[in-house]
């Protein structure tokens, strides 16, 4: 009886991984999709509002959902000690601390932002987010092939990982 | 800890906020500037003289860092907002503070738009120094008021102390006069939070953050003053608003960068001012010898 409970969990166990890694990619194409509508708004406040970065960064997080809400909100939570580190670092850590599901090459062009942001006028920032954005949606196509292509792949190789350990160990 | 310093130093980064705040006090007192130039020891000055601030017995040198941290901080990470304040020279900052920047600029369609490299700071104190308009307050009244005056002198020596000290002695003074304050920078009042951080007396309204013809308008048509007051007068708007100004019965309270009347009357822009009689006296600020003296004298 033991011996199939754990057979059952070894089973069990290989096919929530694969399941997880399901789940992230199809994450990471409704992140990548969240991400470039707060990166619209950003753009167009900046255009038509020129609001302080924080209370644009406030602004933008409050539309957004889960992952990138915390983000957001980790960089203006940050912001009040802006003399203990650099916002570039913020930025660049609030990304890595929210674990957002993205790929290193997206992490590291949204990570790139934080070296634009509130340094200079209004329209270069502009010009970054656009250039930001413009590369992104090129990876969210990419995303949309990765996630119906190997989504449903990594749950059945999750799967079949966990029978075959089983099949092994038994 | 002088608090107005300790206030100016918290928008340097860390480490040099650090070594300044271990200066003994009175150096923190008399400190009115703090100079950080790229590859060069951070210096303090007051008035014309600059010292070396050195931490232990060695100088602190100044990093290109130092200065876009300094800027981030000053602008909390909003460049774009405090642009249209630059481009008139210096960002004022909270408390009335105020940071100047000097590096390559660049220049779109005519407007600076940022600098492509900081070349040095410059971080002046705004200091109260109350009780140094009171010798002056007995020359300038009239019967009905103030006599229309201009405080001139060259940049640092306290033309905006001695228009806040003016402007608070004659709000509170005997009897005391209703002043309407245009603070286009907010470096007289330092309004916070619809407070002034200076003492500008129980009698005075203040606008800031609006350009002072806007705001001396505003003042006049809503705020009924005696006395209008207005710091730096730079542009020819400025002139055309204060030309308005005199005739509508106010008296009116201005600074200027200049050494003397006769200075004045050499340039094109206060030649028309002083021509047309607005204003009365003059009190011109000098410094020798590291203390400062006042001078009125009369322009009609």
């Amino acid at each position: 009886m033991t011996r199939w409970l754990g057979a059952a969990l070894v089973a069990g166990c290989g096919l929530w991984l694969g399941l997880q890694r399901t789940l992230w990619y199809v994450r990471r194409v409704e992140l990548l999709g969240e991400l470039l509508a707060a990166l619209s708004l950003m753009e167009w406040e900046l255009k038509n509002r020129e609001p302080p970065m924080c209370e644009l960064l406030r602004r933008v997080g409050e539309t957004t959902r889960r992952e990138l809400r915390a983000f957001f909100e980790a960089c203006v939570r940050q912001m009040n000690d802006l003399g203990a580190q650099p916002f570039g670092v913020i930025w660049q850590e609030a990304a890595e601390q929210a674990a957002l599901p993205l790929s290193r090459e997206e992490l590291t062009l949204v990570q790139g932002l934080g070296q634009v942001l509130g340094r200079y006028d209004g329209e270069s920032q502009q010009r970054a987010i656009a250039q930001c954005r413009t590369q992104l949606t090129a990876r969210l196509e990419g995303a949309r092939e990765e996630r119906d292509r190997l989504g449903r792949l990594s749950g059945v190789l999750g799967g079949a990982a966990g029978l075959l350990a089983v099949i092994l160990l038994l | 800890m002088d608090a107005m310093f300790q206030q100016a130093v918290s928008f340097l980064p860390p480490a040099l906020r650090t070594v300044l705040c271990r200066l003994p006090e009175a150096q923190q007192q008399s400190c009115e500037e703090l100079r950080l130039r790229v590859g060069r020891p951070l210096c303090g000055a007051s008035g014309a003289e600059e010292w070396a601030v050195s931490d232990g017995d060695r100088p602190v040198l100044i990093r290109q860092e130092d200065l876009l941290r300094t800027v981030e901080i000053a602008t909390e990470v909003s460049f774009h907002t405090a642009l249209e304040k630059l481009r008139s020279g210096f960002l004022p900052l909270p408390g009335g503070h105020r940071l100047g920047l000097c590096g390559t600029a660049v220049v779109r369609e005519g407007e600076v738009v940022n600098f492509r490299v900081l070349s040095s700071l410059a971080l002046r104190i705004a200091r109260e120094a109350k009780g140094i308009a009171e010798p002056l307050i007995p020359q300038l009244r009239n019967p009905s008021g103030v006599e229309n005056t201009l405080i001139l002198a060259p940049p640092g020596y306290g033309k905006t102390t001695l228009l806040r000290d003016l402007v608070r002695g004659l709000s509170d003074g005997t009897p005391p006069l209703r002043i309407g304050l245009a603070d286009e920078r907010g470096e007289v009042a330092a309004l916070c939070g619809g407070c002034p951080q200076r003492d500008v007396g129980g009698h005075t309204d203040v606008i800031d953050g609006c350009p002072k013809q806007l705001a001396m308008l505003m003042l006049l048509r809503g705020m009924t003053p005696q006395v209008l007051a207005v710091d730096e007068i730079t542009a020819p708007e400025d002139v055309e608003a204060m030309l308005c100004a005199a005739g509508c019965g106010v008296s009116l309270l201005a600074t200027v960068h200049g050494e003397s009347a006769a200075d004045l009357r050499r340039r094109p822009l206060y030649r028309r001012l002083l021509e047309a009689g607005v204003f009365q006296k003059a009190v011109s600020i000098h410094w020798s010898c590291g203390v400062r003296s006042y001078q009125v004298e009369a322009l009609t």
